[in-house]
Order: C-alpha cells, then sequence, then structure tokens
C-alpha cells in the first residue's frame, strides 16, 4: 500500500483538493456585490418599510419581516463575511470625475438594514452575542463604504447611526455580563466608526472638482453641473469661458482649503460651526455676483451641515462606548457607578466628558453644549435590565 | 387557450422582456397620454362591427403568428427600453436639466446628484435619492433556473 502510495505521489505530486480551490476573494466589495444580488427580489413596499422599521426599531420583529429575513440568508451570510475582509475596493470610476456613478451607495443602506433587522430579531430572541455580532458587521461595512468622497462618509455615517442604535437597544435589554461587555468595549474601539471623517473625503473631493473645472473639460462641464431645478445647460454653456473657468478653480481651490483647515483644526464647534458659517455666507453673497462662484457653489460641498453631522456621528458613538463602560462598572460594582468611568470618551462638542446622570432605570449621558443645527443639547437614554 | 390564461402568456412575456417587474397598465394615464388615440378609438367602437375590441385581441392572442407578432413587438420595445435605461449614448449637447423622475440609473447615482440632494435636502434628501435609485436598480430577481438557461441556449427562449 505505501509503494502505490508512492507510486501515485510520484506520478501525481502531493495531492491537495484544497489546494487546487481558487481562492476566495479577498476583496470585500465582490462580496458585497455578490450579496446584493442574493438579497430576493420583492416588490412589497409595505415590507420594504416594515423591515427598514424593524432595522431603526421603531416597530418589533414580526412574522412577516423574520420570514423576509429568513429569506435573505445567504445575502447576509455574503455580507458578513465581506465586512470580515480588511481590504475593500468598490471598483469606482473616479477618472468619470462628478459623473462617476456610486450604485453600491444604495444597495448598502438597504443591506445593512438587512442585516440590522436580522440582529434585532436575535436580540428579541435572547441571542444578544449573535445579535452584537450583527451589529459589528454593520460597523465594518460602514466603514468599507468609507470616506473617500463625501457622499461615502454620509452613507458611512448613516449606516453607523442605524447601528448605534442597534447596539444601545441591546444594552437596554441584555442582562448583565462582564465577558460579553469587555468583548464588545474592544471591538467598538477597533470600528473604523472611530476614525472616519469629512476632512479626508473633502481632500478627494477638491481634485475631481479640480479636475473637473480644467479647461478642456469645459464642453463637458454644462451637462455634469445642470441640476434638476438649478441653474440650466444653456445659462452654464453661455457663462462658462477660460478665464471664468481659472477663476473658479482658484475660488473653489481657496473655499476648500479654508473649509479644511477649519474642519481639521482643534478649535472648538461653537467657532468651528460659526466659521463654516461665515464661509458659506461669503461663498452665497459671492455667488450671486460672479458667474464663477455660481459654478463653484453648485458643487462646493455643504461643509457647515458636514461640519455638523460629523460632530453628532462622533458624539453618538462617543456616548455609546461611554455607556458600555457604565454598564461595565456596573457589572463590577452591582450597581451604577456615581461618575462616569475617568477613560471614558469624550463629548465632541465641548471636548470635556459627557454629563452623566443615573436616573430610575438606567442612566443619562448629555452632551455640554447644543447641537446648533438642531438648537438642541443631544442626550443619550440607556436602560439597564434587572 | 382562455382569456385568463392569454392574459397570463402576456403578463410573462411582459415580464421576461422589462426585467421582471410585473406589468401594470395605467388606463387613466394612457387616456390623458394619448387623448386622441382614445377619441379615435371610441369613435370606431359606435361604427358597427360584428367583433368587440376584446375579442379581437383574444382572436389574435389564439393564433400564434399573433403571439409572435406580440412577443415581437414586446421585445422591441423592451430593447428600446433597455437602451435607453443601460445604453452608452451621449446626452446630447444643448439638452436641458433632466427632472430627477427623467435621470437614468447612474445619473441618480452619480457623485454630483447625490451630493446636490444632500446639499438640498441633508441626510434625508439623500436617502430619498438613494431609495429612489434603489427602486430602479434592485435588486435583481434570483431565480434562473437551469431549465430557462437551457431554453435561451437553445434559442427557444
Amino acid at each position: 500500500m505505501v509503494a502505490v502510495a508512492g507510486a501515485l505521489f510520484a506520478c501525481f505530486g502531493p495531492v491537495t483538493p484544497a489546494a487546487a480551490l481558487p481562492p476566495d476573494p479577498d476583496n470585500a466589495a465582490l462580496l458585497y456585490y455578490q450579496a446584493f444580488l442574493l438579497v430576493p427580489q420583492t416588490d412589497d413596499r409595505a415590507l420594504a418599510d416594515m423591515l427598514a422599521n424593524v432595522a431603526d426599531g421603531t416597530i418589533a420583529p414580526n412574522d412577516q419581516v423574520k420570514e423576509y429575513v429568513k429569506k435573505c440568508r445567504d445575502a447576509i451570510d455574503y455580507a458578513v463575511a465581506a465586512s470580515a475582509l480588511q481590504h475593500c475596493n468598490w471598483g469606482l470610476r473616479y477618472s468619470k470625475g462628478f459623473s462617476a456613478a456610486f450604485p453600491h451607495l444604495a444597495q448598502v443602506r438597504s443591506l445593512s438594514r438587512l442585516v440590522l433587522a436580522e440582529a434585532r430579531i436575535l436580540a428579541a430572541q435572547g441571542e444578544y452575542r449573535q445579535a452584537l455580532e450583527r451589529c459589528l458587521a454593520t460597523y465594518r461595512l460602514a466603514g468599507h463604504i468609507g470616506d473617500e468622497v463625501l457622499i461615502s462618509f454620509l452613507v458611512s455615517v448613516a449606516v453607523d447611526t442605524l447601528a448605534d442604535k442597534c447596539v444601545t437597544a441591546i444594552l437596554d435589554q441584555m442582562p448583565a455580563d462582564t465577558g460579553t461587555l469587555t468583548w464588545l468595549k474592544g471591538q467598538l474601539a477597533a470600528t473604523p466608526a472611530a476614525t472616519l471623517t469629512a476632512s479626508k473625503a473633502m481632500a478627494l473631493e477638491r481634485e475631481v472638482a479640480l479636475e473637473t473645472l480644467r479647461p478642456e473639460r469645459m464642453a463637458d462641464l454644462p451637462g455634469i453641473l445642470a441640476e434638476p431645478g438649478g441653474t440650466n445647460v444653456e445659462e452654464i454653456r453661455k457663462a462658462i469661458n477660460e478665464p471664468m473657468l481659472a477663476r473658479a478653480r482658484e475660488s473653489y481651490a481657496n473655499y476648500m482649503g479654508s473649509a479644511l483647515a477649519i474642519l481639521s483644526g482643534q478649535t472648538p464647534y461653537v467657532e468651528s460651526y460659526a466659521k463654516l458659517r461665515e464661509l458659506a455666507t461669503q461663498m452665497e453673497q459671492a455667488a450671486a455676483k460672479d458667474p464663477a462662484m455660481k459654478l463653484i457653489n453648485a458643487i462646493a460641498p455643504a461643509v457647515t451641515k458636514m461640519y455638523v453631522l460629523q460632530v453628532r456621528y462622533k458624539a453618538d458613538f462617543n456616548a455609546l462606548q461611554a455607556a458600555v463602560d457604565v454598564y461595565l462598572a456596573r457589572t463590577g460594582a452591582g450597581r451604577l457607578p456615581s461618575s462616569l468611568p475617568p477613560a471614558a470618551p469624550r463629548d465632541p462638542y465641548t471636548g470635556a466628558e459627557f454629563k452623566y446622570e443615573p436616573t430610575g432605570n438606567g442612566f443619562v449621558l448629555r452632551c455640554g453644549a447644543k447641537d446648533l443645527e438642531k438648537n438642541e443639547i443631544r442626550e443619550y437614554r440607556f436602560a439597564t435590565p434587572k | 387557450m382562455s382569456e385568463r390564461k392569454d392574459e397570463k402568456w402576456l403578463d410573462q412575456q411582459l415580464q421576461r422582456a422589462v426585467n421582471g417587474t410585473t406589468p401594470a397598465f395605467d388606463a387613466q394615464a394612457w387616456k390623458q397620454k394619448y387623448a386622441g388615440e382614445f377619441q379615435t378609438l371610441l369613435g370606431r367602437s359606435v361604427q358597427p362591427s360584428r367583433l368587440s375590441a376584446g375579442r379581437t385581441v383574444r382572436r389574435v392572442l389564439r393564433g400564434s403568428i399573433g403571439k409572435f407578432a406580440i412577443a415581437a413587438a414586446l421585445l422591441a420595445t423592451a430593447g428600446v427600453l433597455l437602451v435607453g435605461r443601460f445604453g452608452s449614448t451621449p446626452v446630447p449637447p444643448g439638452s436641458g436639466p433632466q427632472p430627477a423622475a427623467q435621470q437614468s440609473p447612474a445619473q441618480m447615482v452619480s457623485m454630483i446628484s447625490l451630493s446636490a440632494a444632500f446639499r438640498s435636502g441633508g441626510m434625508e434628501g439623500l436617502d430619498k435619492q438613494c431609495d429612489r435609485a434603489l427602486e430602479r436598480l434592485g435588486p435583481r430577481p434570483t431565480n434562473v433556473s437551469m431549465q430557462e438557461l437551457f431554453k435561451d441556449l437553445d434559442g427557444k427562449g
């Protein structure tokens, strides 16, 4: 028998079936694209709405949603597998500038709702660890969407925000468990949500805009910049000439330079917000007088809105991490701590720690300054299960 | 073939042709859009005729030539629709701004459109634009059976 095996080895070499299989993709995007294709088609708008409501916790999972999520098993598996990969390249054609299509963004939002709906279902069944794993997969998915350009950043923020809500809901009902909380704390700290910023997105956005505003692309500009209900193609065509484009490029570079300096700076929220508002007002006033400024007003990102969102998003995520610290302190001491644990993440509105207040059935974390767009103090309520 | 089966067959052909979505005929919209043609049809209906329009359609459907004619017409229509949807025909210079409803799927999810949606409506605006795009883009049907594939390969599909 040994002789036969030796002869076979001599003839064919080592037989390793696994080595014969092509490797699985190492690019997460390829798995996400397959996940999009594996979502069973439904024209049932009511079901889609219901799924979205379950994902964001507006309604509890019902049989219809559970049944649909079950049918989406393969799509969810692909999404979770994709989220575990380090590298993600969506293959976007940035060479097309502002016309570059981002079809994955719409799909990704829908896929994340599906994964989070499953997390809610698992949590309702008492399978908290698995439910949290789904949430973490969603954070990683948001990280894979990335912050290369502003719209990617925005969708990442939207997906992360949904995941924050889901983790909060799970913590509200999960019995005290030091092991799971310690694991969750480590996992949250490692999620890409902690590092996404609008500044990085704005840097590439600036490159795309400056490339679009080159004189060689003058013929394409009207088609790219005309907006439904806004400046029309003919208006832009009439207004554009080389000197005007040169002026637009220069003004755009200055505007983005000023905005980036504010966004990347360490100035307090209130001050940065005021500076960005002023910058936007200057731009609008200039646009009323100068066609070049009107042109760049159509492509310049809404930096104030962006900044408001970025800080809000950071506050939400930091508050969640701080809450995990509180839950952990509670499992150790058997009761809620009298103050926030010292290493808890800080409130980005003030740079100080969140205002912490135990309540009858849990605790509240409050920011120290108002969200200036909503004109309200953000607060986060957490329940402590018995 | 019964009238019901005829309808089912027609639905299936339509569904194949327009990529899996269930067809729905909006009679009111059609009447408004083609008011002249509708009046002509009404005018004809008062003329003495031995067959109603419905009967004529059913008769045509019963014959295999009629079916092929309808299938060919459907495929031609679908071809035009699909070229419009996925084709790479460049936008002619001078064409005006397109209302959101007329945007192609690629335009709906372009960097400029999504950014504009955020600029004008914040996250809600971006969400709506993504939802509209998703309605047009997918998800795609996944139940392609081997039988269908073989039919296509045989050229009988």
